[in-house]
């Protein structure tokens, strides 16, 4: 860093204004983790140095003129707007700020005709589609953090909702966007619906996690909003790889229930044991929707599949229950502290993705091997829930007692968890992140889950971002030069 | 010492948000509301569960339960925390508002199965009446402890901490009794790891039918379930008229 951390809060200030930089302990704190960290938060304890300060910036133009500065002054800089991360991606290092963009907050345009939204990047997303379903619309993007999320981030992360077997993940819902580079180059895409001009270069950017630019404005699809057409049913399923073939038979068959999410035994018993007898089997929940037309025909297709695989078919409401609470919201973070202080249990999840020949040889091999190495395991299982012609992606969940004496060790349980897991689904040719991305957790393994195309993420982190200084260690490690 | 801990599966009412109670022929189908078991006995079975791990040689502890039986997922978590047994009492009589019925199947298992102490939690979501510990000592003959916040073994004694007013005293107990907890003991119960889990997969829940004896003491009668109805009913008086009913109230007590 060429100046010292009063001149950049200094510069910063002048920027953005004095009000919106902030250097005050628990502010810093609070902005230099993740939901990786939440244990060692929870204790009070931070283990990352502390960023310079958290900069709020409310425009591109600000946006524009901090990152310049810190660019051309080697100010390291982790982007953030939500803060709903999982990977470390957020985690902060020397010498850098955080710059928020949460208050780039507002619907910019809504296309009707066109079918899409335009919205800043610190929109959050739950605003979004109650804004939208109030006129018949939807994202149909709903991730588990669809309470905390903002646009931006969402983009950043190659982020998936839990009813993208319909809709599609980021990738699917993004027409456009905007993004400042580390220099300060404004590049925003045109709105079309496809283009061969040249590669999209908007995948230069989704999944860019913060370390390759500022994503300011983001313009998704919207779909029409048709809830009272849906169609559900519920099945329990002998085992889970039986689950994974109804799955894959209904993928392959061309129908797309906007749901097809499959809990094994031990992710069943966590998440419905309370609310009925399980009977040690595989719950899966199933939703389809659109018009009647194709809900019903969808329906009927699915019945005929778990007829095929032997699915007992149980009450619905077991979807409704589902619906009813399967994203955090603030009582569930606040549920989850208390949890975690007076009971030391924490729960996580690895996200990983597979085609379906090898799907089956992961789950055996992860579920071998976890409960052996990771002493005080609680639970450990998985659910099937984002679904593609080719394969499926499992979340493995965990939760452990986190029995140590200093808070910061219980990273090392979890990375253990983490890495076990990521070596299996390397072993049988998976990727280690479906969508919550690599973040800091994950990017030592950046070599091996890009295979040789790792060379391109290298050379396109060093063209946009030649100083290094957009979120140093996400996606690949901080000293990935020197390592070569 | 045989320490015998009484629990009963009850709804887990705080998860559900708001919701709206349909009420059927005096009952509320709970069939898809999430469970759990009772918190306040899942207190007393953690506070069991450190007695044992401090002499697992000495101590064996026990679970029952008086259910229609359909709650055994919720108990077998017990056996993999290293509870020496867990028992339903099969009885598909409607047991919500049946302190005596329930003490009454306590109290025979007691006497089929000698215990030296039996726990009690002290407040549940649903039929909460406070009195199926008080009953259950009542019907065998053993002094019942109530507001107990914290005990400890003391070879065949218990050294009991209990609330009393608003102070907390300790005495040495010995004889064999009812401990019924205090309504501040909220511990959480300790959740077994896989591989106690595994240990105990062989493990089962045994399963008795209800004694057919009759019970010394008749349960109420439910009438009928309503919606609770809550209203702020406020009589203005002058002073005058605060008077006279005073005068009325002093009269009528002489």
């Amino acid at each position: 860093m060429l100046v010292t951390k009063e001149q950049v809060v200094a510069a910063l200030q002048k920027i953005v204004g004095a009000d919106k930089v902030s250097t005050e302990l628990a502010i810093l704190q609070e902005n230099s983790h993740d939901r990786h960290m939440k244990f060692q938060a929870i204790h009070g304890v931070f283990p990352c140095p502390l960023p310079i300060c958290v900069c709020k910036a409310g425009c591109t133009e600000q946006v524009v003129e901090v990152l310049k500065y810190c660019n051309a002054n080697l100010v390291n800089v982790v982007p953030k707007t939500g803060g709903s991360a999982t990977e470390g991606g957020l985690q902060t290092m020397e010498n850098c700020i955080v710059l928020d963009c949460s208050d780039m907050n507002g619907i910019i345009e809504f296309n009707e005709e066109d079918m899409y939204i335009t919205c800043k990047g610190g929109t959050p997303l739950i605003y979004v589609e109650h804004w939208l379903q109030e006129r018949g619309y939807t994202t149909g993007h709903s991730p588990q953090s669809q309470e905390f999320a903002q646009m931006g981030g969402l983009v950043a992360t190659r982020s998936i909702g839990q009813f993208s077997n319909l809709y599609g993940g980021i990738e699917d819902l993004l027409l456009a966007v905007e993004v400042v580079l580390p220099d300060g180059t404004v590049c925003k895409t045109r709105i079309v619906p496809r283009k061969a001009a040249g590669p999209d270069v908007r995948h230069m950017i989704m999944g860019g996690e913060g370390a390759l630019g500022v994503i300011t404005e983001v313009t998704v699809k919207v779909f029409k909003y048709t809830p009272s057409t849906m169609w559900k049913a519920a099945y329990l399923m002998e085992n889970f790889h039986d689950g994974l073939n109804l799955i894959r038979d209904i993928m392959v068959e061309g129908y797309k229930p906007s749901t097809a999410r499959l809990y094994d035994v031990g992710d069943t018993e966590l998440n419905f044991g309370d609310v009925i007898d399980c009977k040690g089997k595989c719950i899966i929940l199933f939703i389809a929707e659109g018009h009647e037309e194709i809900t019903q025909a969808t329906g009927k297709a699915i019945v005929q599949f778990a007829d095929k695989w032997h699915g007992e078919r149980i009450d619905s409401k077991v979807v409704d229950i589902w619906m009813g609470r399967r994203n955090y919201t603030d009582q569930t973070i606040a549920d989850e502290k208390v949890e975690i202080m007076e009971t030391k249990k924490v729960y996580f999840s690895t996200e990983i993705c597979a085609t379906w020949s090898n799907i089956h040889k992961i789950y055996d091999a992860v579920m071998a091997r976890v409960p052996q190495i990771i002493p005080n395991l609680i639970v450990f299982g998985g659910h099937a829930s984002h679904s593609y012609l080719n394969g499926t992606c499992v979340y493995f969940i965990y939760q452990y007692n986190a029995y140590v004496d200093d808070p910061a060790d219980e990273i090392v349980i979890h990375e253990n968890i983490v890495q076990a897991i990521s070596e299996e689904v390397l072993r049988y040719n998976g990727t280690v992140t479906h969508h919550h991305g690599m973040g800091k957790l994950k990017a030592h393994l950046y070599k091996e889950e890009f295979g040789s195309a790792y060379k391109l993420m290298e050379r396109l982190k060093v063209a946009l971002d030649p100083n290094n200084i957009m979120n140093p260690g996400c996606i690949m490690p901080a000293d990935w030069k020197e390592q070569k | 010492m045989k320490l015998l801990c009484c629990v009963k599966i009850v709804g887990n009412f705080e998860s559900c948000g708001d919701c709206e109670w349909e009420i059927e022929d005096n009952n509320v189908d709970l069939t898809f509301y999430p469970k759990q078991i009772n918190c306040f006995d899942a207190s007393c079975v953690e506070l069991a569960l450190r007695r044992k791990k401090d002499n697992p040689e000495d101590i064996s502890l026990n679970i029952l339960t008086v259910s229609d039986g359909s709650d055994q997922r919720f108990l077998k978590p017990m056996l993999a925390l290293g509870v020496d047994r867990c028992v339903i009492i099969k009885d598909e009589s409607d047991l919500r508002f049946a302190p005596a019925s329930v003490a009454h199947q306590i109290a025979e298992f007691v006497k089929r199965e000698p215990q030296d102490w039996i726990l009690f939690g002290s407040y549940q979501s649903v039929g909460q009446n406070g009195v199926t510990g008080i009953l259950t000592a009542s019907l065998l003959n053993i002094p019942c402890y109530t507001g107990v916040t914290e005990f400890s073994v003391i070879g065949m004694d218990l050294q009991i901490t209990y609330k009393a007013d608003d102070a907390f005293l300790t005495r040495t107990v010995s004889g064999g009794g009812v401990l019924i907890l205090d309504e501040s003991v909220t511990t959480l119960l300790r959740t077994p790891t896989i591989m106690q889990v595994m240990a105990s997969k062989s493990r089962s829940i045994e399963v008795e039918e209800a004694s057919k004896n009759e019970c010394d003491y008749i349960d109420p009668v439910l009438c009928s379930l309503q919606y609770e109805h809550t209203e702020n009913v406020c009589e203005m008086l002058t002073p005058a008229q605060l008077a006279q009913r005073v005068l009325k109230l002093c009269e009528e007590g002489e």
